[in-house]
């Protein structure tokens, strides 16, 4: 039986084998990643390699610290330990990016860390990222961490693979997070709680690196201790896209001499004419094999409460078009209507709530004189002055658009196809009347003169 | 296997709930602070999951858990802040295989026994988040623990957990070993 994506890479990884050992699910080896990542735990992990006894770092080029999560605490404590964390990097030759490089996962995938076919590490459980990259990426724990610093491995049971084939290509505004999420809220049985997951099928040739990489990173959640994409041209692309970057004067953290960061064109020509050996064998084995149509997938809202559950987002727009209804009618009766809102009045409920406090005990006569007022003011009394002085008194442009019919009828006192309407006298029959006017047509007379009897 | 403790007596105490993850474990808020005592860190486990909790808890407590225990985060406050509440083993349906790394590494005994969290679902339909259940022996050389007259058996802890457990965690195993490689330099 061939050997699955996954099996090879730790293969590849495993340290104190025989050569030609093969290295299968289920197996405990003892495994030195390409390299280690530690963010803010960097902090509780050099206290463990001091326990530890150890006081020299194995292979200075494999750990890498890279602060993002706890940024925003800018209190001396947490400073400190920043300090702290920079000052063991410099004493001890090891890559660091300070606060602000970005997410340390994303960091270590665009500063060349991470290759395919590689091993890599992170005191993280959001390790799983590294697998857009094809590569393994996977979580240790602090303790791990602390022992790779002093003797390069840590042990490791290689998980059973789960093979999850995609296939089709995405609807328009489908994007990767949508898969993911689909795919915690369709196999929601812990069907790939603790394996290693593998992406195959047509559908990965059309998920771009952005979508692969949210992906990846959100197997986390779905049980799994990595997600891992083949090695194809959109891999290629986005590693020769990266090569640029290594050399740009502007690129952030500090490097030691013998970092690994970054790779070349010449690096990764190489890595393409091998890439069989990134590549799952044709008849391996997997535990569980699971289909998605990409096609078929709709966004989605993880949730509530879990990411087990998902709500799609026509019917999640529904639900709160609904709930915003209900708690709207609750509140102002069915209609819907606010209380107390007129045309004319400036400002909110708040600056009118301001107006009635400051102006203080108010007698009979200044509230009726109020209430008179608003009345004025409103909408109801202006269209019925204006019904009886004539169409443009008080009425605006901006009704025309926004009423039906007999509104409009109501409220300017003529149809919406005539402009103008007013009692005058018919120029041909003398008899006053209410006369409807077109202005582009000028006609002045009602209809009766327009088609004389025969 | 030596330097294990062959039995363990206690109460069960069932966390009723699967996908229990990290944070309801020990809140995120104390993860990053690097000054907590393991007392300190005792008092403030499962707050976000059930504030009665620690109220409950009696020294010697065997916790029973669902599901996909220890879901999320890797932090290893989830493992160690129990380990030194004193309890002795954790049981769940499920594990997060971050969640075993963080006990193991730190010579905190935790298994799967699926039969058992079934069982006592069926028992205890209190429907609290903890319930004080029954009594309950673990015989770890026979794999086999019984509760209320009845024996559910459980697979023997792996090679790698094993070694490690009875080293009492990681950085004492790897500082032998260091100390080891060290003295046949020497």
């Amino acid at each position: 039986m061939g050997l699955t994506l996954i099996e090879k890479i730790a293969g590849r990884h495993a340290d104190g084998l025989a050569p030609g050992t093969v290295v299968r699910s289920g197996d405990f080896i003892s495994i030195r990643p390409r390299h280690v990542m530690t963010h803010d735990n960097t902090g509780a992990v050099i206290p463990k390699f001091k326990q530890i006894g150890a006081t020299t770092i194995a292979d200075p080029a494999q750990p890498v610290f890279a602060i993002d999560h706890d940024i925003q605490n800018t209190s001396p404590e947490n400073l400190a330990k920043y300090s702290k964390i920079e000052a063991f990097a410099r004493e001890h030759g090891i890559d660091f990016y300070p606060p602000g490089t970005g997410i340390s996962h994303q960091v270590m995938v665009e500063q060349g860390y991470v290759a395919p076919g590689a091993m890599v590490v992170a005191s993280d459980s959001h390790s799983n990222l590294y697998g857009a990259v094809a590569a393994l990426g996977t979580p240790v724990v602090r303790t791990d961490a602390a022992s790779i610093w002093a003797t390069g491995v840590t042990w490791w049971q290689v998980p059973p693979v789960a093979k999850v084939v995609l296939k089709g290509k995405l609807s328009p505004g489908v994007v990767g997070k949508d898969v993911i999420i689909a795919l915690c809220g369709l196999f929601n049985k812990d069907e790939v709680l603790n394996y290693a997951v593998e992406f195959v099928g047509d559908g990965v040739t059309n998920l771009p690196m952005s979508a692969r990489m949210t992906i990846a990173n959100m197997t986390t959640e779905w049980g799994a201790l990595a997600g891992v994409f083949p090695f194809d041209e959109v891999t290629l692309n986005y590693l020769r896209s990266r090569v640029p970057e290594f050399s740009n004067p502007k690129r952030p953290g500090t490097r030691s001499a013998k970092s690994r960061a970054g790779y070349t064109n010449a690096d990764i020509d190489e890595w393409w004419q091998n890439r069989n050996e990134f590549s799952a064998d044709p008849d391996a084995g997997y535990a569980i094999e699971l289909e998605l149509d990409l096609a078929t997938v709709v966004p989605h809202v993880s949730g509530p409460n879990e990411v087990k559950t998902m709500v799609s987002l026509p019917k999640g727009l529904l639900v709160v078009v609904r709930e915003r209804a209900l708690r709207r009618f609750a509140r102002r009766g069915r209609s819907g209507a606010r209380p107390g809102r007129t045309r004319g009045q400036r400002g909110g409920i708040l600056s009118r709530a301001r107006e009635r406090r400051s102006a203080g005990q108010i007698g009979i006569e200044r509230r009726l004189a109020n209430s008179a007022e608003r009345w004025r003011n409103s909408v109801t009394a202006r269209l019925r002055r204006m019904h009886r002085t004539g169409p443009w008194s008080g009425a605006k442009r901006r009704d025309r658009d926004q009423c039906d019919q007999s509104q409009f009828q109501r409220a300017h006192g003529r149809p919406r196809r005539f402009c103008l309407s007013r009692v005058a006298r018919c120029r041909r029959c003398q008899r006053v009347g209410r006369i409807y006017l077109r202005a582009h047509k000028f006609q002045r007379s009602p209809s009766r003169h327009r088609n004389p009897a025969p | 296997m030596e330097g294990f403790p062959s039995s363990v007596r206690g109460r069960v105490l069932f966390v009723d709930k699967d996908n229990l993850n990290t944070d309801g474990i020990y809140a995120g808020k104390h993860t990053y602070r690097d000054d907590m005592t393991p007392e300190q860190m005792a008092a403030v486990t499962f707050e976000n999951y059930d504030p009665n909790f620690n109220a409950l808890y009696q020294s010697g407590d065997v916790v029973v858990a669902g599901f996909n225990f220890g879901t999320g985060s890797s932090r290893e406050q989830a493992a160690t802040a129990l380990k030194y509440k004193g309890i002795p083993c954790v049981i769940a349906g499920s594990f997060s295989e971050t969640y075993k790394r963080n006990a193991f590494n730190n010579g905190f005994v935790v298994f799967e026994c699926p039969e058992l969290v079934t069982h006592l679902r069926g028992v205890m339909t209190d429907g609290a988040p903890t319930t004080v259940g029954p009594e309950i022996t673990i015989d770890y050389a026979k794999s086999i623990l019984s509760v209320d007259g009845k024996s559910f058996s459980f697979p023997p802890l792996s090679p790698a957990a094993q070694e490690l457990i009875v080293a009492g965690g990681a950085e004492r195993l790897v500082a032998s070993r260091l100390r080891s490689r060290q003295q046949a330099n020497v």
